[in-house]
C-alpha cells in the first residue's frame, strides 16, 4: 500500500516522514522515531501505558491512527525534560513512585497535565487525572505523593 | 487489523463524496471504539474517513432556546463546557463518566451515538434532553430525535450514504433540570452496569411534576425510554410515596439480560434504585 506523508511535531522537533496510511502512532513513535518510552499494553485504550500529550491533552496512541495527528504538536516522556529532570520526574524518583517502570512514561504525563491544569492539585483531581493510567506493582499511593510534592516543589 | 486508506476531508461536503465514492468505508472520529473494533476484526472497512478535520463539527453553539453541539465535540469537552454545564446536567454528567482522561480527550459526542452501544454514556441524556441529530447526506439535512435512532447493539438508524453532523437541545425551561447516574464496577474505565438520566419539569413551588423523560441504558438492546412510567409520574406530588412507585415501577418495567456485569434481578434492582437517584438529583437542582 502506497505511504502517506506525516507532518507533525514530536519533542519540538519537526518531523516529516512517510508511513503506511493504517499505522497507528504508538508504532510510528516507537519503531520510525525511536521513542520507547510510550509503551504498548492492553492495546485497546484500558491501561495508558501508551499515552502521550497531543495539543495539550492526553490520549492513548495505540488507538490512534498515525496519520490522525498531521499538523499536531505530540510530546512523549522523552519530551519533558531538556536536560535536566523536571521537578515531576524528580518527585517520582524521591517518593519511590517508580517500581517496574511500565507504567512511568505515561503516568508522567497525566500527571504533567493535572499540574498544567491545577498548579495545586487536590488528592482528588490527582485521582481522577491518573485515572486511565494502570500500575500493576504497587499500587498508587506514592504515586499521588510524587505529584503532590512536584506541585509543592514547584510553588 | 486488515489495511485501510485513510482520508481526512476537511469540509462537509467533501466527506460526503468520500462516503459515496467508497463503498466498504467507514466514519471515523475519535475512533476510541472503531479502532478496537477494528483490532478485533470486528469491523474491517477499507477507508477511513476522519471527519475529526472539519471545524465546523468541532463547535458548541448557543443560540436562542436551543444549543447546537458539533458531532466531533469530545467528551472532555461537554464536560468541562460551563454552558452545557448550566443547561444540560444530565449530558455532561454522562460525558464525564465515559471511559478515563484519555478516552474522553479522543471519544466524540457523535461517536458514542453512533457506535450503537446500549451502555453508551451520552445517549440516555440525549435522549432524555430531547435532542435531535442533525444527519446529512447529500441531498440533504433531516432533523431526528435522538430517541429515534437507536436499533439494535451496534447499529442505529443511520444510511450509508449519511453523516450524523451534530445535536440540536432544546434550553431547559425555568423550572426544569435533568440528572445521569451510572453505577459501574469501578469509577474509572467502567461500562455501566445499568445507567440512568432523567429530565423533568415541575410547578414554580416544585411541588407537582409537571414533565418528565426518563432513559435507562444497559438493560435492553438500546437505550431505553420509560414511557410508562413518565405518564405515571405526571402531575403526582413531589413526596416520598412518589419516589417509592418511580423506582418499584422502573425495576418492573425493565427486561435485563444477564452478562458478565450483572445478573437480570441485580440490573432491576440497580434500574429503579438509579431512577430514583437521578430524579432525586435533577429536582434538587430545580
Amino acid at each position: 500500500m502506497t505511504t502517506q506523508r506525516l507532518e507533525c511535531i514530536v519533542n519540538n522537533k519537526k518531523v516529516d516522514i512517510d508511513v503506511a496510511p493504517d499505522a497507528i502512532l504508538l508504532d510510528v513513535l516507537r519503531e520510525n522515531l525511536n521513542l520507547t518510552g510510550p509503551k504498548k499494553g492492553c492495546g485497546e485504550g484500558e491501561c495508558g501505558a501508551c499515552t502521550v500529550i497531543i495539543d495539550g491533552v492526553t490520549i492513548n496512541s495505540c488507538m490512534y491512527p498515525a496519520l490522525k495527528a498531521n499538523g499536531k504538536e505530540i510530546i512523549t516522556v522523552e519530551g519533558l525534560s531538556e536536560g535536566e529532570l523536571t521537578k515531576l520526574q524528580q518527585a517520582f524518583i524521591d517518593e519511590g513512585a517508580v517500581q517496574c517502570g511500565f507504567c512511568t512514561p505515561g503516568m508522567l504525563l497525566s500527571a504533567k497535565v493535572i499540574l498544567d491544569k491545577y498548579p495545586n492539585p487536590t488528592r482528588e483531581e490527582i485521582r481522577k487525572g491518573i485515572s486511565g493510567n494502570l500500575c500493576r506493582c504497587t499500587g498508587y499511593t506514592k504515586i499521588l505523593n510524587a505529584v503532590e510534592r512536584a506541585a509543592k516543589d514547584s510553588e | 487489523m486488515g489495511h485501510y486508506k485513510y482520508l481526512r476531508p476537511e469540509t462537509i461536503e467533501e466527506a460526503l463524496e468520500l462516503l459515496s465514492q467508497n463503498k466498504e468505508s467507514s466514519i471515523l472520529s475519535g475512533g476510541t471504539d472503531l479502532m478496537v473494533q477494528m483490532k478485533n476484526e470486528i469491523k474491517s472497512p477499507k477507508v477511513l474517513i476522519d471527519i475529526t478535520g472539519i471545524e465546523e463539527l468541532q463547535k458548541i453553539v448557543v443560540r436562542e432556546g436551543v444549543v447546537e453541539i458539533g458531532a466531533t465535540v469530545t467528551h472532555s469537552r461537554i464536560n468541562e463546557s460551563e454552558e452545557l454545564q448550566k443547561y444540560f446536567p444530565a449530558l455532561v454528567t454522562g460525558a464525564g463518566e465515559v471511559g478515563s482522561p484519555q478516552i474522553r480527550n479522543q471519544a466524540t459526542i457523535g461517536g458514542n451515538l453512533v457506535n450503537g452501544s446500549p451502555v453508551a454514556d451520552t445517549v440516555p441524556g440525549l435522549y432524555v434532553l430531547n435532542s435531535e441529530a442533525i444527519i446529512v447526506n447529500a441531498a440533504g439535512t433531516r432533523r431526528v430525535k435522538v430517541s429515534d435512532l437507536p436499533l439494535s447493539p451496534g447499529k442505529i438508524a443511520l444510511e450509508k450514504d449519511e453523516i450524523i453532523t451534530g445535536f440540536v437541545i432544546p434550553k431547559p425551561k425555568e423550572h426544569q433540570s435533568s440528572a445521569f447516574v451510572k453505577l459501574g464496577k469501578r469509577k474509572a474505565l467502567a461500562i455501566s452496569v445499568v445507567n440512568a438520566a432523567v429530565s423533568v419539569e415541575t410547578d414554580p413551588e416544585k411541588k407537582i411534576i409537571k414533565d418528565v423523560r426518563i432513559a435507562v441504558g444497559a438493560v435492553a438492546p438500546t437505550t431505553r425510554g420509560l414511557n410508562e412510567l413518565e405518564s405515571l409520574l405526571k402531575g403526582k406530588e413531589i413526596c416520598d410515596e412518589m419516589f417509592d412507585l418511580a423506582q418499584e415501577k422502573a425495576s418492573e418495567l425493565v427486561k435485563p439480560i444477564t452478562d458478565i456485569r450483572g445478573t437480570e434481578e441485580y440490573r432491576k434492582q440497580v434500574t429503579g434504585a438509579l431512577v430514583r437517584k437521578a430524579l432525586k438529583k435533577a429536582i434538587s437542582q430545580i
